[in-house]
């Protein structure tokens, strides 16, 4: 099968519904956390979830286009981050293709691997489109690591990171749990839902 | 032939031992009216499904026996072919939008778009359409800020526009109110009279009563009765297959206990015929 | 054919020169000014020019107004920690300006801050260019017609028009979990384990109805191999094009300059 042929047959038109739902699952989750005021962002649920159920590019293509739409409804800014939320979905696929999806413990173990490719592609961004700083909590951080004399490249990995790897780890877990509750009839229709399970 | 035929037709849902439907044969002819009758899991959906083709191109699983719309057995067909002649209308009426059309214009206009239909004549048919079903005030409204019977009536009004000679609902009234559903049911009067077949799944039986010329009860998976409505809906199976006659019968077969029914007159199942029947005594 | 009221985005109604203009133009033109602004050679002079130009597009367009109230509200948290981060902290510091006692304002950080901050500020208002004056609508039909791409057009257009009823039916559930019990207010572990119960119902919830979704979209002719027809027409023109490819290969040449050079 090529490889174009290979990407059809994960599109069915039941792939192309679910990403819409699930651009819309991380903007409201996301809202819902912020309106929880809970110290993590979950608005990658979505994506890792398309990640898991219909693999690598449908889940990037996902996360991209989230933070685009975000950048149309709240603030640009957003936007410029939407190649970090399409590595995660990236990620998300790659980890469950390779079974690291199976389980709950396996699925912490994608958590902290999703963080390391958000942190790949966060890095550059935050480097050199906003000088390492955003704006947000996750400044302390690295306003931190920089007092403590380290360079600016050096305090931005360590912030994305930390900031990072609680949500992400929570958001893995939360996803596997979500995709193994799902009822047959939706599950059956997902082209990698088997991820989730042991047998395979 | 002209209209429904199926024979034989067994069919299990993907990962199901217990058949939904089981043996079903039929045959609708074009121009009627005809109700599915059933109570919940009595395989009313899924037959409604094999008739539109989403049982089994869209819903996989084992399916056994023959469908022919119009002369032509839909297994061959795609999906989009069968859509050309069955239009099908589900009960959750927000799930139906294409849901990225911003008017309910173009929400009606998009089959047709996706048919190739010249843009003029697109925009002739979806004003008569509109019109048709009541949203030509609504044209330009999104389709997410009308009610649920308006809703409805716009899902019906963008399935009309492709002229399907069979139109097929699965308890399209479900989420409606009475002034909703009646809204619909005089609405599938008008385009049954106009010449196309209604196959409807409904639970309302006043409502068949009033607007079908055709009843067919299914009974986990099978089918236990198929008549006219005057006999079907007067049945005494109905209590077993877990259906309750209209209160219009229920008055009737009362008054027949006590001794106020015209005798040899048959049950009714309207108020204006059970009103009729009864004698003093 | 414009719906009337509520909008998705941050799309202002009117009828400049700039809501007139073809999408993909206003996207051109952000992905010309990003490059220009981070690679092309010239430093202040290009960069204040660079923004006096898209602050003259925004007056010209009529939407300077709600454009500066959203440049406030994105722009005042970034100066207000890159200020004084990169002021005092700024690894490559040496030139002091400003020290009182234990806090010493440095030279380098401080231009490094205001750099960065004038490069943020340029591409936040070319986004806004398009943002305000692009009805979503239009944007659907465009990626639909000249780009040819009903599924892209549906992954754009389907959450946009989604969120409104999402944000409701959250509104649902928290009633809901609320009456029962739940609560979504108070100290931080309360929080938390008000969370599951309020994502969980919405997130499956809404998987389950996108097989309906797609078995309605199918049934409509969707996936149909037909050349489609469209009754929304999206104003391109020739000029237009030619601006639009005329872009394109100067942000081209723009980053090939950079990577030769």
């Amino acid at each position: 099968m090529g490889f174009s042929e290979k990407i059809k047959k994960d599109f069915t038109t039941t792939v192309m519904v679910l990403m819409a739902v699930a651009i819309v699952i991380n903007i409201a989750a996301g809202q819902l956390v912020s309106m929880l005021k809970l110290p993590i962002f979950l608005d990658s649920i979505g994506t890792v979830l398309v990640g898991i159920m219909a693999g690598p590019w449908a889940g990037g293509l996902t996360g991209l286009l989230t933070n685009l739409i975000w950048g149309m409804i709240s603030s640009p800014v957003a936007a410029a981050f939407s190649p970090v939320a399409m590595a995660i979905g990236i990620a998300a696929g790659l980890c469950a293709k390779y079974g690291l999806f199976r389980t709950w413990w396996l699925a912490i173990i994608s958590g902290v691997i999703i963080t390391f490719f958000n942190a790949v592609v966060a890095v550059p961004i935050k480097l050199y489109l906003f000088g390492g700083i955003t704006g947000s909590g996750a400044d302390f951080i690295t306003s931190y690591m920089l007092a403590l004399g380290k360079g600016l490249f050096g305090s931005v990995v360590i912030s994305v990171f930390t900031s990072n790897l609680i949500d992400k780890v929570v958001t893995a877990v939360l996803s596997w749990g979500i995709v193994k509750a799902l009822p047959e009839r939706t599950a059956g229709r997902l082209p990698r839902v088997n991820a989730v399970t042991l047998k395979n | 032939m002209s209209g429904i035929e199926i024979e034989r037709l067994t069919y299990h849902y993907p990962g199901t031992d217990n058949a939904s439907l089981k043996d079903v044969s039929l045959k609708i002819p074009r121009g009627e009216f005809a109700a599915i009758i059933g109570a919940n899991n009595s395989g009313k959906s899924t037959l409604c499904c094999a008739i539109s083709g989403i049982v089994p191109h869209l819903y996989h699983g084992r399916m056994h026996g023959i469908v022919r719309v119009n002369g032509t057995d839909i297994s061959v067909m795609s999906v989009s072919e069968i859509a050309r002649d069955v239009g099908m209308v589900m009960p959750i009426p927000g799930n139906q939008l294409s849901g990225f059309h911003y008017t309910v214009f173009e929400e009606v206009a998009f089959g047709l778009e996706n048919k190739g239909m010249q843009r003029d004549k697109i925009i002739e048919r979806v004003k008569q359409v509109l019109l048709m079903t009541g949203l030509e005030d609504l044209a330009e409204r999104s389709p997410y800020q009308l009610s649920g019977g308006q809703q409805q009536r716009l899902v019906l009004a963008a399935s009309i526009a492709l002229e399907p000679s069979i139109l097929v609902l699965d308890e399209p009234t479900a989420l409606l109110d009475p002034m909703g559903t009646t809204e619909v049911f005089t609405l599938l009067q008008r385009l049954n009279r106009q010449g196309t077949t209604i196959v409807i799944a409904e639970h309302r039986l006043e409502f068949i009563a009033e607007y079908a010329d055709r009843v067919i009860a299914l009974y986990n998976g099978k089918k236990v009765l198929d008549g006219i409505p005057q006999d079907i809906l007067t049945s005494s199976v109905l209590k077993k297959i877990g259906l309750e006659w209209t209160r219009y019968t229920q008055v009737a077969v009362l008054a027949r206990e006590r001794g106020l029914w015209a005798a040899g007159k048959p049950l009714s199942t309207s108020f204006f015929d059970t009103v009729n029947g009864m004698v003093k005594k | 054919m414009h719906p009337r009221a509520s909008y998705p985005t941050l799309f202002i109604p009117g009828d400049s020169w700039l809501h007139r203009i073809h999408p993909f133009n206003k996207l051109c033109y952000i992905l010309l000014t990003g490059v220009s602004a981070y690679l092309l050679p010239g430093e202040w002079l290009k960069d204040i020019v660079l923004l006096l130009i898209n602050l003259g597009f925004l007056l010209s367009a009529g939407i300077f107004k709600s454009a500066w109230k959203l440049i406030w509200k994105t722009m005042l948290p970034l100066v207000l920690f890159m200020i004084p981060i990169h002021g005092i902290l700024y690894p490559g510091n040496h030139t002091l300006l400003i020290s009182l006692q234990w806090f010493h304002l440095y030279r380098e950080g401080l231009l490094f801050a205001c750099n960065t901050l004038l490069h943020l500020l340029i591409l936040l208002v070319a986004s806004l260019l398009f943002v305000f004056t692009t009805l979503p609508a239009d944007l659907i039909s465009t990626i639909s017609q000249t780009a040819g791409s009903p599924v892209l057009a549906y992954l754009i257009g389907s959450p946009l028009l989604l969120l409104p009823a999402m944000r409701e039916r959250i509104v649902t559930i928290q009633s809901a979990q609320q009456s029962r019990g739940l609560d979504t207010q108070g100290n931080f572990l309360k929080r938390c384990y008000g969370l599951f119960p309020l994502l969980i119902p919405l997130v499956l919830g809404s998987l389950i109805e996108i097989e309906q979704r797609s078995v309605a979209l199918e049934l409509r002719g969707f996936k149909s191999e037909h050349p489609k027809t469209f009754v929304r027409k999206v104003s391109d023109s020739r000029l237009q094009k030619r601006v639009r490819q005329l872009m394109l290969v100067l942000t081209i040449c723009i980053i090939g300059y950079r990577v030769v050079g």
